[in-house]
């Protein structure tokens, strides 16, 4: 159990004296961080949420106490290989090569395809990324089912990154409802850390 | 105390336009408050841009700006320096030539020593000499603490005028100045500022934007703005919403000053930019493999920062070569592309 008192200081100095405790904590200790300024307790807030630590939040009179647990890895740097080397058996990217599931008759590949986009967003494991490219690209086309579906995904926080060579290619770059433009530099360093790759 | 020796930041909280109003209170006010139109106002309040814009004639359209804060450092006449760079850095955003500047002028005759009011004024003064600009004369109030500012008056051909809805998509955006102006002045305040770091930020605060102008109407530049007190990404923001584009940006490839990436791993954030990134949140994606400190580092709520624009792709390396003569760090942080559901998003 430690203290870490910011009372009576503004920011960025209570963030500043939170990080430093937390970094010299040891991976399962219990920290207390202490503030009485409602704009310090705001941003600490926000700053352990985005560096992961879910702090516990309590007021007692005028100080807000914020109470986390260091964790084995403070996650400093959540960086592409983070996400994806961390649990390797269950992390995934999906990567829709074509705008056909399968390989058949177009029509049903195409309503194929759309059934999987939109079973994803009921998956009990959602995956880090979805990789478009080839005709894959035309399921992000604004007015399809599919473009609808990948924007419920990309709202729960799952990036789309679709190839802008092939954007190009086809003439649909200013027709992209949703996800980003990307190259494929981004499309190989996906595929290659990810834990499973997936091609419907 | 000598009147050299007199530290401006001793008698203030928050310094530059870090010391903006929250813009999301701002925005709640203003839209109670109706304006009247005129055919001839090119540019008004609607799309946030730098400056308004109102057409004289076929050949000439007057920009008009004002902008005034407390001190971002302690020397006076670097003081006066910086914030007529930023006051005319709005003329240079909307690609016009300053022509006339007021001081605008609050200080504590009681207080401070009258000697540092002269030096904020000759800093000033530096740089408005520098632009080619007339001062006509200005207004000052006895108020503690000190704040100072110009208000500007600016001329651009009106087939000329860059604005923040001159976006559009396929285009190529380039930062001109790093990012990290409010974090180095944070922590200078705390002790924790490298000499040289902050020194650095102190020299791109003083520089002009007038080169940047230059070049962008030499490009054919028609969507730009300059990055101040919203920060890269409120500021983004509103040049999407007014070209009805989306932004995406690459958070990895943004230029920053020295030292600002450790000063952020330390958890040495200003204030401001919280304020920023919260103003935005609903308008933005950050893809996970941004980094807390890049998501700042975007947030951070810039003085006399640098010009963002927009250029056609074919000739945004041909706009980076120029640029790199006057600002060594230019460089292209995005590009504009079709609207999306968010207007920003960050990878």
């Amino acid at each position: 159990m430690k203290t870490i008192d910011t009372k009576g200081q503004l920011c960025p100095a209570p963030l500043i004296l939170a990080k430093k405790g937390i970094q010299e904590s040891v991976a399962g200790e219990t920290i207390d961080i202490l503030t009485d300024n409602d704009t310090a307790f705001q941003n600490l807030q926000n700053y352990l949420t985005e560096l992961k630590l879910t702090p516990q939040i309590r007021k007692e009179g005028e100080v807000h106490i914020l109470r986390v647990i260091k964790p084995e890895i403070l996650s400093d740097f959540p960086s592409a290989e983070s996400f994806c080397i961390a649990p390797v058996a269950t992390n995934y990217v999906v990567v829709i090569k074509s705008e056909f599931m399968g390989i058949g008759v177009d029509e049903l590949g195409q309503f194929l395809m759309q059934a999987f986009i939109s079973s994803l967003i009921e998956a009990d494991k959602l995956p880090s990324a979805i990789l478009l490219y080839n005709s894959g690209v035309k399921v992000a086309v604004k007015g399809t089912e599919t473009a609808l579906s990948l924007q419920e995904l990309e709202d729960k926080g799952i990036p789309i990154y679709a190839c802008g060579k092939c954007l190009e290619y086809y003439n649909i770059k200013d027709l992209m409802a949703v996800g980003m433009v990307s190259n494929m530099y981004t499309i190989t360093k996906y595929m290659t850390e990810a834990g499973h790759v997936i091609y419907p | 105390m000598t009147t050299t020796s007199f530290d401006l930041l001793s008698n203030c909280a928050s310094g530059g336009c870090s010391a903006k109003l929250d813009p999301a209170a701002l925005n709640d006010l203003l839209s109670s408050i109706p304006l009247i139109k005129d055919a001839r106002i090119m540019v008004d309040i609607e799309t946030h841009d730098d400056a308004g814009v109102y057409r004289l004639n076929d050949e000439t359209a007057l920009i008009v700006t004002t902008d005034f804060f407390p001190p971002v450092c302690s020397d006076a006449f670097t003081f006066g320096q910086i914030a007529a760079a930023n006051a005319l850095s709005d003329i240079y955003a909307m690609g016009g030539t300053p022509l006339l500047t007021l001081n605008l002028t609050m200080f504590p005759s009681k207080d401070i020593p009258l000697e540092v009011l002269r030096n904020i004024l000759a800093g000033g003064q530096d740089k408005i000499n520098e632009s080619g600009a007339f001062t006509m004369g200005g207004h000052t109030i006895d108020d503690n603490p000190p704040k100072y500012g110009l208000a500007v008056v600016g001329t651009v051909h009106p087939d000329k005028l860059i604005t923040n809805a001159g976006l559009n998509t396929g285009q190529q955006l380039i930062l001109t100045k790093p990012l990290g102006v409010g974090i180095l002045m944070a922590a200078q305040r705390m002790g924790l500022a490298q000499k040289e770091a902050y020194d650095q930020a102190l020299e791109q605060m003083k520089m002009l934007n007038k080169a940047g102008a230059a070049f962008m109407q030499q490009f054919g530049v028609k969507g730009a703005t300059d990055i101040t007190g919203f920060g890269l990404l409120g500021h983004a923001l509103k040049m999407a919403e007014a070209s009805e584009v989306s932004i995406q940006l690459s958070l990895g490839s943004l230029p920053m000053l020295p030292q600002v990436m450790s000063l952020l791993e330390r958890g040495c954030i200003p204030g401001a930019a919280f304020r920023n990134a919260d103003f935005v949140k609903e308008h933005v994606f950050y893809a996970p493999t941004c980094s807390v400190e890049q998501k700042m580092l975007a947030n951070d709520a810039q003085t006399s920062g640098g010009l963002l624009m927009a250029v056609d792709a074919e000739k945004a390396n041909d706009l980076i070569d120029a640029l790199k003569t006057i600002h060594p760090q230019a460089c292209i942080i995005g590009e504009v592309t079709s609207l999306r559901s968010k207007s920003i998003y960050c990878q």
